[in-house]
Order: structure tokens, then sequence, then C-alpha cells
């Protein structure tokens, strides 16, 4: 019988069967309900399929954890995001209240930046997006956030490198 | 698979980013932030693209990812919107005494110290029935009401503060340099000492409340016929003269503190004035608009102010759509239809 190659199908599908049901009973626990657990454990074995070196993994639960929490984390995270964004919506005139297309746009955008700026100190995500976004000079940021210029400029550097180059950085 | 040859125009593979390039890169952003480029600088920047494929992948780099950034809102709600977590949320609004549910107009309190304005582009701007508090570089302390925008523009000279739209309280403190503060109007000036003024702008003037201090009234069109206004008084500043004071309207200040007071006020004015913290149209009847209305009411939940309104006058409140309420006489019977 020839040995078929392990696919990413296949291995993960071998994961599932020995560890679906400790993964949702773990994430039942963590969730308080069965309805988002066994969604997040569905969407964590999707994840798996597309993730590099499953064939690697020594341990399977430690891994699958991982992933969980991450997708989690996200979750929640863009939760967070479209809710602060659609609650400073509701205030805005009618007149100038976006279309559904534009909102869908924007919150991507946002959840975007989001993990663009994530782990930077405030005044660094303050004055890269004043600088970005509203298109002030370094002079008008160094007076609204009575700061030097030259810390303007060491804030923005410090944003900048993480934003365009992370994978560059030391 | 590849190309047997190549048309003119197609982009070259792209290189690898070295870590030179990408300092280059940045340090051609930074200069790009600080200002317009010089023709000479701007032929540099694009000769330094060309000099190495590193270079221009660095650039195009910077680009790609400028691309989320050119599409999320003014600096102040991105921020807002990524430093929003429920519990940071909830622990705030706990501290303010407030509970915002979404759907109603909620009266926020915000601190911000010089964010810039939502989709207008003023250095401090108050959404519909937003009231905004900042505190200025030099303690000056402006407070916005609803729907208001105002622009601070300090020079050598003076410290200015425009008022593009609404009322705007502002206690006024003294400068180091001696420079007076004067609030501008589309009428004129306000030039205030440590005092505590309001300012509000109606279709055709604006009007002056003093609470605490003095202030002089300058008329755009006749700036040597100036005014003085005391503590306690009210004027209308028009563009060609201010009116003789008033008293002042009791507890014209109150909305800073969240609270709409009316003491034996017209039912039309009072909607009038509630109808500034809500997006829509609220009318009322002309039959019941001289009816009179006491009491002093929370702007935080303007629907609940509404719903109120039956226990205190004959009137019912229809409402035909979320954005169109009037507010008519009460029927006596059942209607039967």
């Amino acid at each position: 019988m020839p040995i078929e190659p392990a696919t990413p199908a296949h291995l993960v599908e071998a994961m599932y069967v020995s560890h679906h049901r400790w993964l949702l009973a773990r994430l039942r626990n963590k969730l308080g309900n069965h309805h988002d657990a066994a969604d997040l454990m569905q969407t964590t074995f999707l994840h798996l399929l597309t993730a590099p070196e499953l064939d690697r993994i020594q341990e399977p639960r430690a891994y699958l954890t991982t992933v969980a929490q991450r997708l989690l984390a996200n979750h929640l995270r863009r939760n967070a995001i479209e809710r602060a964004y659609l609650e400073a919506l509701a205030l805005v005139p009618q007149a100038s209240y976006p279309s559904a297309e534009s909102q869908a746009i924007t919150l991507e955008a946002l959840i975007q930046v989001d993990r663009l700026l994530a782990g930077l100190p405030l005044q660094a995500k303050q004055a890269f997006l004043m600088a970005q976004v509203d298109g002030l000079k370094h002079a008008e940021i160094a007076e609204r956030l009575s700061i030097s210029i030259a810390t303007v400029k060491r804030r923005i550097l410090q944003a900048a490198q993480q934003c365009y180059f992370a994978d560059l950085q030391p | 698979m590849q190309a047997t040859h190549q048309t003119a125009g197609t982009a070259p593979r792209p290189r690898q980013i070295t870590a030179a390039a990408a300092q280059q890169a940045l340090d051609w952003l930074m200069a790009m932030q600080s200002g317009e480029l010089s023709r000479s600088q701007h032929d540099a920047w694009q000769r330094w693209r060309q000099a190495d494929g590193a270079n221009e992948a660095a650039w195009q780099q910077i680009e790609r990812v400028n691309q989320s950034f050119g599409m999320v809102p003014p600096t102040a709600v991105t921020l807002q919107a990524l430093d929003a977590s429920a519990q940071a949320r909830r622990r705030n609004l706990k501290l303010l005494g407030l509970c915002a549910t979404g759907g109603m107009a909620a009266l926020i309190w915000q601190q911000t110290g010089g964010q810039g304005g939502w989709l207008t582009g003023h250095d401090y701007t108050s959404l519909i029935g937003q009231v905004q508090a900042a505190t200025l570089p030099d303690g000056v302390r402006i407070t916005l009401n609803t729907d208001s925008a105002l622009d601070a523009r300090y020079d050598a000279r003076q410290r200015l503060l425009i008022l593009q739209r609404g009322e705007v309280l502002v206690q006024a403190v003294p400068d180091a340099q001696g420079r007076p503060l004067r609030i501008q109007t589309a009428q004129g000036w306000v030039q205030a000492q440590d005092t505590r003024v309001i300012v509000r702008e109606l279709p055709q003037a604006c009007q002056v409340s003093v609470l605490q201090g003095s202030v002089v009234l300058q008329p755009q069109g006749n700036p040597d016929s100036e005014r003085l206004l005391r503590a306690g008084e009210q004027s209308l500043l028009f563009h060609s003269h201010a009116q003789a004071p008033q008293p002042i309207t009791p507890h014209a200040g109150a909305w800073a503190d969240g609270m709409l007071v009316a003491v034996d006020m017209p039912l039309a004015d009072f909607l009038a004035e509630l109808s500034r913290y809500r997006r829509g149209v609220l009318r009322c009847d002309p039959a019941i608009g001289q009816w009179r209305i006491s009491g002093s009411y929370p702007l935080v939940d303007t629907d609940r102010i509404l719903a109120a309104l039956p226990s205190a006058l004959p009137v019912q409140v229809v409402a035909r759509t979320r954005y169109w309420i009037s507010v008519q006489p009460a029927t006596g019977e059942p209607a039967n239809r």
C-alpha cells in the first residue's frame, strides 16, 4: 500500500479527531457558552489548514490553545473597535453619515491600523497619526502635544519604523 | 514563467529592502512631513528612488502601508476607536456618572486638550448632543456646546479664539506675555480678561453673556464703538453695533453642567433649545407654543425629557419617524378610528 503524503488537510483532520472534543470543553470553560466555544473551535481548525509546518508540531494541545487564544483576542479587539467606531458615528450629523460600504472600508482600515500601531506608546501613535492622517506639520504637532519638534520626530520615527519596516527591526 | 520580451513600463522585480534603504526612505518621509519639498529636494528624492532597487522597494512599501492610513477617520476619532476596550469605557462612564446607551442622543463629556475636529478640520469641535471641554496651552478653558466649532489662533499680538459655529463658554486667564484674549465671531470681537463668558452664534447676531468679570464688545462694522459688558449682563452683538445690556438669562451656563434649565419658559423656546441636542426635527404645535414650562432637565437623555413632557403639560409627543417628532395638544378622548 503506497504511503499517502501528509497533506495539510490530512494533518488537520488527524488533529481534529484526536483533540477537538478536548478543545471544545476547554473553550466552553473559558467562554462560558457552547455556541461561542463551537464557533471558535471550528475557526481554530480552519486556521490550521494554512499554518506552516503542521507536521513539526510537538505539543498539539498547547499549539491549539495558543492559536485559539490569538484568534479570540483578535475577534474581541475587532468587536471593540467596531463598537467604538459605531458609537462615534452615532453622533455624526445626518448629512455627513457615511454609507454602509464606506463604513465597512473604514472599519477594515481601522483594524489594520490597530495592528500596525499595536504596542507603541500613546504619544508615538498620536504624533504619527497627526502627521500621516491629519497632515499636520511637525511644528504644529509639537504645539498641540506640548513637546519639542525633536521629540515629535523621534516619536514619529519610532512609529514609522514599526509600521513600515517591522521585519527589519533589530 | 518568463516573459519573452519586456514591454515598456513593466515594473522591475521587487528587490529586497535593505536596512539602509529603509532608513533613507524614512528620512525622506520625515522631510516631506516637515513641509513641502523644494524643487531640488524633489528631484533628489526621485534620483534616490531610481538609484537602487532597494530604495524603490522601500518607498513602495511605505506607499502600500499608507493606503490604510488614508482610509481612517481623523486622529481624534481613530485613537478613540483604537483605545476602546469595553472595560476602559465602562470605567470612564461610571466615573462620570453617566450611562451612555446606544441609539439615544447622549450627552458625552470629553476632556480632549486640543484634538482636531471630526469632519470639519477645526481645532475644536463638538458633535450634535455633545459637550466638549478642553484646556488650551495657556490655561484658558473652553467648553463647546452641542454642534459647535472653534479655532485657536495665537500669535505675538493676541490670543484669538474664532467661534466658527455654535456656542462656547470661555474661562479666560491672563497671559504671561500680556496678550489680550479675544473671541471672534461673524459680528465682531469679544475681548475678555479674567472672565467667564458665554458666546453663542445666532443667525444675525451673537449673544454674549458674562458670568464673571467683564468683557468689551467690538462690532466689526464699527470697531470704535465698544461696549463694556459686566457680570450678570448679556447683550446681542450685531455687525454694526452692540445692544444695550440686559439682565442675563438665569442659568445661562447650565448646559455646561449637562442641564437645560427652564424658568417659566415658553414651550416653543424650550423645544427649540432641546432640538439643538438632537438630530432631526422637533416641532412644536403653534397652538401651544406659548404654554409655560419650568424645571431642570438633564441633557444626557433628551428622549426621556420628551417622554416626561405629558406629565408636566397636557401634550402628546408624536414620533412620525425617529427623526420627525411633533409635540401637540393631548387629545382628551381616545381616538376613534
